[in-house]
């Protein structure tokens, strides 16, 4: 198949949204972002593409020759801690994030990476005691010469792309409540989609609309309270066909619980040019002792759809109604075309933490298919599918495993999975050539005892004490990367890995699908079959999400390592003699220097002759 | 001496010479025992006694032990070291801990026979 054909025919799997978007009349900001994702040779957004499925139509690098791959440049990026997200490319510039500082690098891809400019934020430090869970950044997103770079202390920064000079920025949340950022936000249309983290703060979570001309609020939507503050029509806003109707959140908790309820929304964002909608998810609901909080808790743990323009929801479809696990329903919500029992459906795929591979109708939010992508969940034997039924699209959970039956200060085991979830946030990605999803997993139990705890802002409000370990009686890893038919709700192929894998993955129009490994290991695995295809060892573990792009006729692949802990095996050995030399503190010192040097990024390539 | 007749005796028991340590008998990339070379001068000094036993101190770590298992007790070290939630799935969990034991039992061995 030729380019021109692949890409004729990834416009039509996607639901020709591209080709109409021309259509919709006047010019909008997003125009320019849609046209640069319809070119393979640039990385525009972390997802991808609007449709979040991180795939790319470049095929130099394939199946036949992607055991060539070699090293071809690399950039420190000089800060410590955990490496999430990817760089961006957009024409011959690479823009590199960190970690908190949040630091912003454009690098000039004419000139072997030489830095054009770069951003330091200055940021209280007092906001890394705030985050839950390590101080993280899923990347930068770009629309139309701006760069929009979201901190972790949730200062939202819009940045002139060829200058890094900043033309505007706002604060979207207070840390000293426990509210900070993690996430990448979205630009859709003449807006940026901002989320804010927090759930295990007792934080309210929103999102939230920013005009990207000058950073003014068009709209918040919370994910729980009243009506008005949750931009719900009682009577045209829907929940698996009807009506939401009046007080829906309210109703489900006791009391002003809700206040502090989470229902964070720290994951990623996808959007849907021809629908007009865009769809994210809600994370647990506070505290995560679910005695504390009696009823559904709505609507964290819910996939939301709504209209970017004024915010209004056009359907919720609630996962893990009253959560007693932590398993935060914030993970990517893929949007694909594909056929279920003979029709063409335009389907929205997600892969719950809760264990969970959901396909709905993304128009409608039908619940079309849920089936445990990995063997081992077993909190809920199932999700009820009948439409006639009292609990039509709720899990049948376990008692056994019900953190709320066993109740308080008693601890549940054998919990599968972890509050982890069988996956955490590392994006999936799906192939239109093989119709399948690859997906980066956990496999990993837990026991849970939950506890009560009093609420005061800006301090911890989690309630439960958890031990983890890799799922008992299997392979004795702890993570997968599997294939997945999101139409069927079946594992086609699945590959054990030691641990669990957290970097997003990437599949290609070269038949190969890439992901990061705990070890450090960037693999190439082949898309049909998942046989590994290639391996190389990074220096530190891989947390971040495998990008593409070509440059003057050549591809590459890049890939962010980093986990936040240098090993530093070979500080350990001979300190029966530290007396005699540097000794323990030197050493550690030293370690300090050395891990100076922080997180890496590693582009690839195949060797000229090749 | 007395440290470099141990070392002799300790590899000749392994069935190796030394030479036929580094050349054949593992599997660790070069890049893996310098960084291991590093660190452990960074410790012990950076002079050219203390290269001499790191140098030593990684390749009988690389007899005893397989270089994934090298890479898998690495990684459970370093993720120990790492913030969050998730970093508490390798402090403490027993599966976490056996994969970094070997590595532990090399180390001591290596220590014997090198310093």
């Amino acid at each position: 198949m030729t380019r021109s054909a692949m890409r004729a025919f990834k416009a039509a799997f996607l639901g020709a949204t591209i080709a109409g978007t021309s259509f919709f009349g006047p010019a909008l900001a997003n125009d320019g972002l849609l046209a640069l994702q319809d070119d393979p040779k640039q990385w525009t957004m972390q997802l991808g593409d609007y449709a979040g499925i991180r795939y790319s139509e470049l095929e130099e690098i394939n199946a036949a020759n992607v055991k060539n791959l070699q090293v071809a440049w690399t950039f420190s990026t000089g800060v410590l801690r955990g490496h999430e997200g990817s760089p961006l490319v957009v024409g011959d510039v690479m823009y590199v994030h960190t970690p908190f500082p949040n630091i912003v690098y454009a690098l000039d891809l004419n000139d072997d990476g030489r830095i054009l400019w770069r951003y330091t934020p200055q940021q209280n430090p007092e906001v890394i005691g705030v985050m839950c869970c390590d101080t993280v950044y899923r990347g930068l997103a770009y629309a139309d010469g701006v760069l929009f770079l979201h901190q972790a202390d949730t200062t939202l920064v819009a940045l002139d792309a060829k200058t890094g000079d900043v033309k505007w920025s706002v604060v979207n949340g207070d840390p000293a409540k426990g509210e900070t950022n993690t996430t990448t936000v979205l630009p859709v249309k003449d807006k940026v989609i901002v989320g804010i983290s927090g759930g295990e703060y007792g934080v309210r979570g929103h999102v939230t609309a920013y005009n990207v001309s000058d950073g003014s609020m068009a709209w918040r939507a919370y994910s729980t309270g009243p009506d008005d503050e949750m931009l719900v029509d009682p009577e045209k806003t829907t929940v698996l066909g009807k009506p939401i109707g009046a007080n829906s959140s309210l109703e489900s908790w006791e009391g002003d619980q809700w206040k502090i309820g989470g229902g964070t929304t720290w994951g990623w964002f996808t959007y849907d040019p021809e629908a007009d909608l865009v769809y994210y998810g809600t994370g647990n609901p506070s505290t995560w002792n679910p005695s504390q909080r009696p009823g559904d808790n709505k609507w964290s743990m819910t996939i939301m759809a709504r209209d970017p323009d004024t915010g209004v929801a056009r359907w919720f479809y609630q996962k893990t109604p009253h959560d007693e696990w932590d398993y935060d329903g914030i993970n990517e919500n893929l949007l694909v075309d594909q056929e279920i029992d003979g029709v063409e459906r335009k389907l929205l795929v997600n892969f719950d933490r809760n264990g969970f591979g959901y396909t709905l109708d993304r128009l409608t939010g039908e619940l079309l298919v849920a089936e445990k992508y990995d063997p081992a969940v077993n909190w809920a034997t199932h999700v009820d599918m009948d439409p006639a039924s009292a609990t039509y699209g709720r899990p049948q959970v376990v008692a056994e495993f019900s953190t709320e039956q066993n109740g308080e200060d008693v601890n549940s085991t054998g919990i599968c999975p972890a509050a982890l979830g069988s996956k955490d946030q590392q994006p999936t990605t799906f192939s239109p050539r093989t119709g399948l999803f690859y997906v980066p997993t956990n496999h990993v139990c837990m026991d849970y005892e939950p506890f009560r705890v009093s609420y005061t802002a800006g301090q911890p409000y989690v309630g439960a004490t958890l031990a983890m370990y890799p799922a008992p009686d299997s392979h004795g890893g702890m993570g997968n990367f599997i294939a997945w038919d999101a139409t069927e709700g079946k594992i086609v192929w699945s590959l054990p890995e030691r641990f669990s894998v957290w970097s997003g993955a990437m599949a290609t129009a070269g038949d190969i699908v890439f992901y990061g490994t705990l070890e450090g290991y960037l693999k190439a695995v082949d898309a049909k079959t998942g046989e590994e295809l290639y391996r190389f060892k990074t220096p530190s573990g891989i947390i971040g999400n495998v990008m593409t792009y070509e440059h003057k006729g050549k591809q590459y692949i890049g890939v962010l390592s980093g986990v936040g802990g240098w090993a530093g095996i070979g500080l350990a050995a001979g300190l029966t003699n530290a007396n005699d030399g540097l000794g323990a503190v030197g050493g550690y010192a030293a370690l300090s220097d050395y891990t100076a040097l922080g997180g890496q990024l590693t582009v690839f390539a195949l060797p000229a002759a090749n | 001496m007395r440290r470099f007749a141990l070392l002799s005796a300790a590899l000749a028991a392994l069935g190796a010479s030394p030479a036929g340590a580094v050349g054949t008998l593992n599997d660790y990339p070069t890049e893996a025992r310098v960084e291991y070379v590093f660190g452990c001068m960074a410790v012990n000094g950076q002079t050219p006694d203390a290269l001499r036993r790191c140098s030593c101190s990684v390749d009988v770590i690389a007899e005893i032990l397989p270089y994934d298992d090298y890479v898998a007790a690495e990684t459970v070290l370093g993720m120990r070291l790492a913030a969050g939630e998730r970093a508490t799935l390798f402090r403490g969990t027993p599966a976490a801990t056996h994969l970094a034991a070997p590595l532990r039992r090399a180390q001591a061995e290596a220590e014997i026979v090198c310093f």
